[in-house]
């Protein structure tokens, strides 16, 4: 799935991974590629700015800290970030029940 | 394994099968370099470039411990990331997270305090090296002395304005209640004691270096200011040197180049804070705050 296909969920997926547990953008996108069995592919770098804005949001923190003699940051999320990743959830399962009823040709909310 | 990675170099393979890294030729050292240029208005680019390098040396050293040469797999690493112009505009959309308040006026002002506070240290040494001043002469170099300290303080303040992350925190009425009591110790006539208000602006500049890393060039000259000018002030003094005023049998030149030092730094780390400021704006202007 290339990454323009991830535009506008990323967030979402983000959210997502965070919610487990906090993580740095490398274990980020180490477990959206596990969690996804290798479907998303994007340019790693594009997750930086993604968590920055989050971060900005409010819907996550980010914490330094040296390790092995680099910088490293890691991210954790907020309470106003579970608040949004419940909505989101919430209008993501709306979204894909009526997708996969138009696709599938089944009249929503019937199935 | 490639478990001690270090923060910058190229990943090549010792005698025992580990790795190790030298300074030069590297892939992912250029690629930060070349990701720093295009980040270069940014006023968080010194964070971004540490997380980047971070991201980068570790996929190199997974790919290193899969059995993908080293050189391979900093290619790799980079690869994996980006082009650097593509990641600049995605960066673009995003608003640098130092957002200073009133960045821009702050700025002017500092440097305007700056150019004030330099004409205000070549009076203070013409004077008092060519026989002293009235009384008259000495309250205005006071005061000016006061406003310069003031609006050179600007930046300073500006930048704690955002150092608690929501509005006008602790820091920042801590800095603003220091600045305006220099300025006020100035214009109320007590600019021969400068030491004092010199050393809260310092404080002022070690409150705002905490938060603000990537201005660490400019606060820590502003820092380090007026401690290194109060410590030649008080050695000179306490050794006598140079002339001595016989109205009150002090000696003349520590003071003066005391006050000389601490507004010559200031007025260097004010010159680079305001630039910095200036630069972010720019940025800034260009993208708007996500909801």
């Amino acid at each position: 799935m290339k990454g323009n296909v991830l535009k506008g969920h990323l967030e979402m997926l983000v959210l997502s991974v965070l919610a487990r547990q906090p993580r740095h953008g490398y274990a980020i996108i180490e477990d959206l590629r596990v969690w996804s069995d290798d479907a998303f592919e994007l340019p790693e770098g594009t997750l930086y700015p993604v968590l920055h804005r989050l971060e900005k949001s409010g819907l996550i923190s980010g914490s330094w800290d040296d390790v092995d003699g680099r910088r490293r940051k890691s991210y954790a999320l907020t309470d106003g970030g579970h608040a949004a990743l419940d909505e989101q959830r919430r209008s993501w399962h709306e979204f894909s029940v009526a997708v996969e009823s138009v696709i599938g040709g089944v009249p929503w909310p019937s199935r | 394994m490639a478990e001690s990675m270090r923060s910058v170099g190229t990943l090549t393979e010792t005698e025992d099968g580990t790795t190790d890294s030298v300074a030069t030729g590297s892939p992912i050292d250029a690629y930060v370099v070349a990701l720093g240029v295009t980040l270069r208005r940014r006023g968080d680019r010194d964070d971004i470039l540490a997380e980047t390098a971070d991201h980068l040396w570790l996929t190199a050293e997974r790919l290193v411990s899969t059995g993908v040469a080293p050189l391979d797999a900093e290619r790799a690493a980079v690869e994996r990331f980006g082009d650097p112009e593509v990641l600049a505009r995605v960066w673009a959309t995003v608003p640098s997270r130092h957002r200073p308040l009133l960045a821009a006026p702050a700025a002017v002002s500092g440097l305007v305090g700056a150019a004030a506070l330099a004409a205000s240290t070549a009076v203070y040494q013409l004077r008092a090296m060519t026989g002293g001043w009235d009384q008259s002469e000495y309250l205005t170099w006071s005061s000016v002395a006061g406003v310069a300290l003031l609006l050179a303080c600007a930046p300073l303040l500006s930048l704690l304005a955002d150092a608690d992350r929501r509005g006008l925190g602790v820091r920042f009425a801590v800095g603003a209640a220091a600045v305006a009591l220099a300025a006020t110790w100035f214009v109320g006539g007590l600019g021969w004691a400068w030491p004092v208000p010199g050393l809260l602006v310092s404080g002022v500049a070690v409150l705002a270096v905490r938060r603000w890393r990537d201005q660490r060039v400019g606060l820590g000259l502003v820092a380090a200011a007026w401690p290194l000018g109060t410590l030649a002030y008080v050695v000179g003094d306490a050794l006598h040197l140079g002339p001595v005023d016989y109205t009150y049998l002090q000696p003349i030149l520590p003071p003066v180049v005391g006050f000389w030092i601490g507004a010559t730094l200031m007025v260097a780390g004010v010159v680079a804070v305001a630039r910095t400021l200036l630069a972010v704006r720019s940025t800034d202007r260009a993208t708007p705050t996500p909801a």
